[in-house]
C-alpha cells in the first residue's frame, strides 16, 4: 500500500501496535499479522520507532546537577515568597472591567465601599462591605467565575477571624462566616481552583491554630478543622462538603409526639422532626409512619426528646410508611443582599465509592504515566504558547 | 513520585520551602535534560538550556496553577519554548551533534557496531529535521515512554492529532534512513 495514501484509520492501529511493540508484549510481526492491510507501513513505522526508541543520551552529570540545584537555591533564597494570598479585589479581569461600571454607576457610592473594605464585624459599614461582596459574588457568576470569588470571600473571612482574634472581639457568628465561604469555595472549586482551595485551607489550618480555644467557640472551631482538610477526587475537583453550615450548629432536635391506638391495631404514629439551624432558619418537616401491628402488638414507641434523628421504636413493628420515612429537608440559605443565593447542600453526605485521591502516577522517569487523559479539561486550557514566550503557567 | 506527594511538594515550594522545590527540581531534572538533549544534540547547551528551564520555573512558580496536569507537562512546554527561542537566536537549525565527522557511506561489509552508530548518527540528524512539533512527539513518546494521552496533555493538542503527528514523524524518519542505505529490518535484527 502506498504510504502517501494511508487512511486516518491507519493511526489508532499504528498507536495500537506501537504501544504493544514498544513495550515488549508482542512483535512487530505479530503485529503485522493482525493488520495485514498494513504491513508495508506498519513495519517500516515500527522498526524505527524501535531504533529511536534505543537512541541513547548522555546523562546529565552528576555535578552539573548539583550545581544546578545549588543555584536555585540561593535563588530561591533572594526571591520573595510565593506567599499564598487572595486580595479581595483581585478577580478576573472579565468581571472586574464589568465592577468599573458598576463603581461608575455608583457614583459617589463607591468611596463608601472602598471605605467599608477593611471594616470587621460589628463595625458600622460592614454591612456594605458585605452588600458589596455579594454584588461581586453575583456578577461572577454571570461570567463562571464563582469560584474564585469564594475562594477570595473565604480568604477575607479568614482574615476578618485572625483581625477580630487580635483584637478580643471574636465571635461564633465569625466562625460561622468562615466556614460557610470556605465550604462554598470548597465545593464550586474546578480543577483551576481546587489546588488553589487546597492551598488556602493549608493556610487557614495553620492560622487558626493559632487561634486561642474557648469554650464557647469549640464547636465551630472543630467543625472548621474537620472542614479544612478537603478530598481531591480523580477528576482534579474536590468532594463537596455535607453541609455549607457548620454541623454542630445544625444537628436536629427531635420532638415526637404519638397517639398510639390500642384498638383497632393500626396505630398512627407522627413523628415531628424540627430542624434548629441558624436564628434566621428554621425549616421544619413533617414525616408520618402508619404502623399497621399484628394483634397481638401493642405499639409504645418512644421517642427520645432531645437530639436524635432517627426515632427508635420498640419493639420494631413491620412498618408500612404512607410517606418517605426521611425527612425531607428543605434548607433555606442565608438571605444575601440582592437575592443570591448561596449553593444548597447535598441532601446526604458522600458514600465511601468516592476515592479520595487521584490516581498516583508512576515514575516519570521511566516514562510511564497512568494517569487517565484529562483531554476533555485539558482542552479548556489555554492553548500552548506562542514560540517565543513562556508558557502560561 | 505520585501526584497527592507532587502537590504538597509544590505547595510547600511556593511558600519558598527550598528543600520541596529541590526534591520536585531531582525528580524531574534528568528528564527534562534528555528532552533538551534530544532537540539539541549538545551536552553542554542541553545543560545550560536545563538550568534555563529550572530558573525559569522558579520564577514563575508563585502563579503556577495546577490545572490537573503533572509538573512535568509545565516544564516540558518550558523547555519548548527555551529552545525555540535558542534557534531563534542562532537563526539557523543545528545540525551538527557531539561528533564532529561526517556520515560514512553504508557498505556491505561494514562493522556491524559502526553500521548501528552511523545509523544512530542519521536518525539524530533526521530527528533534527523534523517539524518542532514531529520532533517532541518522537522524544517523549518514543525516547521517554509517555503515553499517547501524557503526550497530547503537554503538546496541549489531542490524541488524535499526535497519532497523525507520529505517524509522519516515523515514516519521515524511516525514509531518511532507506535514502542513507540502511536497513532498518537489519539493524533491529543485528540489536535483538
Amino acid at each position: 500500500m502506498n504510504d502517501k495514501t494511508l487512511p486516518p484509520e491507519f493511526y489508532p492501529i499504528l498507536d495500537q501496535c506501537l504501544d504493544t511493540v514498544l513495550s515488549g508484549q508482542t512483535t512487530v510481526e505479530q503485529c503485522i499479522a493482525r493488520f495485514p492491510k498494513y504491513a508495508d507501513p506498519l513495519r517500516r513505522e515500527l522498526q524505527t520507532a524501535l531504533l529511536v526508541a534505543r537512541l541513547k543520551s548522555p546523562p546529565m552529570s552528576g555535578e552539573a546537577v548539583d550545581n544546578l540545584e545549588a543555584r536555585l537555591r540561593g535563588a530561591l533564597k533572594t526571591q520573595p515568597h510565593n506567599v499564598v494570598h487572595y486580595p479581595f479585589f483581585h478577580i478576573s479581569r472579565a468581571a472586574a472591567a464589568v465592577l468599573i461600571v458598576v463603581f461608575l454607576a455608583v457614583g459617589s457610592g463607591a468611596g463608601l465601599v472602598m471605605a467599608s473594605a477593611d471594616d470587621l464585624p460589628g463595625d458600622t459599614l460592614y454591612p456594605v462591605k458585605i452588600f458589596w461582596e455579594s454584588v461581586i459574588l453575583f456578577l461572577a457568576s454571570i461570567f463562571g467565575q464563582a469560584d474564585d470569588v469564594w475562594l477570595r470571600l473565604a480568604q477575607t473571612r479568614l482574615d476578618e477571624v485572625v483581625a477580630l482574634d487580635s483584637q478580643g472581639r471574636l465571635t461564633q457568628d465569625a466562625l460561622v462566616k468562615l466556614y460557610e465561604t470556605t465550604a462554598q469555595a470548597i465545593a464550586t472549586a474546578d480543577t483551576d481552583t481546587a489546588a488553589q482551595v487546597v492551598e488556602y485551607t493549608d493556610h487557614a489550618e495553620q492560622v487558626l491554630a493559632g487561634i486561642q480555644s474557648r469554650s464557647d467557640l469549640g464547636g465551630v472551631m472543630l467543625d472548621l478543622v474537620g472542614l479544612l482538610d478537603p478530598v481531591i477526587l480523580e477528576n482534579g475537583r474536590l468532594l463537596p462538603p455535607a453541609d455549607t453550615q457548620p454541623p454542630s450548629l445544625t444537628s436536629p432536635q427531635v420532638v415526637a409526639t404519638n397517639t398510639p391506638a390500642l384498638e383497632p391495631p393500626t396505630a398512627t404514629l407522627t413523628v415531628t422532626i424540627g430542624y434548629t439551624d441558624t436564628p434566621t432558619n428554621v425549616p421544619t418537616n413533617t414525616a408520618t409512619l402508619t404502623l399497621t401491628p399484628t394483634p397481638s402488638y401493642t405499639p409504645t414507641p418512644r421517642i427520645p426528646p432531645t437530639a436524635t434523628k432517627t426515632p427508635t421504636l420498640s419493639p420494631t413493628p413491620t412498618v408500612t410508611p404512607s410517606n418517605t420515612p426521611s425527612p425531607t429537608r428543605t434548607w433555606t440559605p442565608v438571605p444575601l443582599p440582592g437575592g443570591i443565593s448561596p449553593v444548597p447542600p447535598t441532601e446526604s453526605p458522600p458514600t465511601s465509592t468516592l476515592r479520595p485521591t487521584v490516581t498516583p502516577l508512576g515514575s516519570g522517569m521511566s516514562g510511564t504515566f497512568v494517569r487517565q487523559t484529562q483531554e476533555s479539561v485539558y482542552m479548556t486550557q489555554t492553548a500552548g504558547p506562542p514560540e517565543t514566550e513562556e508558557p502560561t503557567p | 513520585m505520585d501526584r497527592v506527594e507532587e502537590l504538597r511538594l509544590l505547595r510547600q515550594a511556593k511558600r519558598g520551602d527550598a528543600d520541596s522545590f529541590a526534591e520536585l527540581y531531582r525528580d524531574n531534572v534528568h528528564a527534562i535534560f534528555r528532552y533538551v538533549y534530544h532537540r539539541v544534540n549538545d551536552t553542554q547547551l542541553a545543560e545550560d538550556l536545563t538550568g534555563d528551564v529550572f530558573t525559569r520555573a522558579l520564577e514563575g512558580l508563585g502563579s503556577y496553577s495546577d490545572q490537573g496536569k503533572p509538573f512535568i507537562a509545565w516544564l516540558y512546554r518550558i523547555a519548548h519554548a527555551r529552545i525555540v527561542d535558542h534557534y531563534r537566536r542562532m537563526e539557523r537549525r543545528p545540525v551538527e551533534s557531539d561528533v564532529d565527522d561526517e556520515p560514512i557511506p553504508v557498505t556491505l561489509d561494514m562493522d556491524e557496531g559502526i553500521l548501528r552508530r552511523q545509523a544512530a548518527k542519521v536518525l539524530r540528524e533526521a530527528i533534527a529535521e523534523l517539524t518542532d512539533e514531529q520532533q517532541q512527539v518522537v522524544i517523549l513518546r518514543f525516547m521517554e515512554g509517555h503515553r499517547i494521552e501524557v503526550v497530547a496533555q503537554i503538546m496541549g493538542k489531542n490524541a488524535n492529532a499526535i497519532k497523525a503527528l507520529q505517524h509522519r514523524a516515523l515514516r519521515s524518519l524511516a525514509g531518511r534512513l532507506e535514502r542513507a542505505g540502511f536497513d532498518i529490518g537489519g539493524i533491529i535484527a543485528g540489536l535483538s
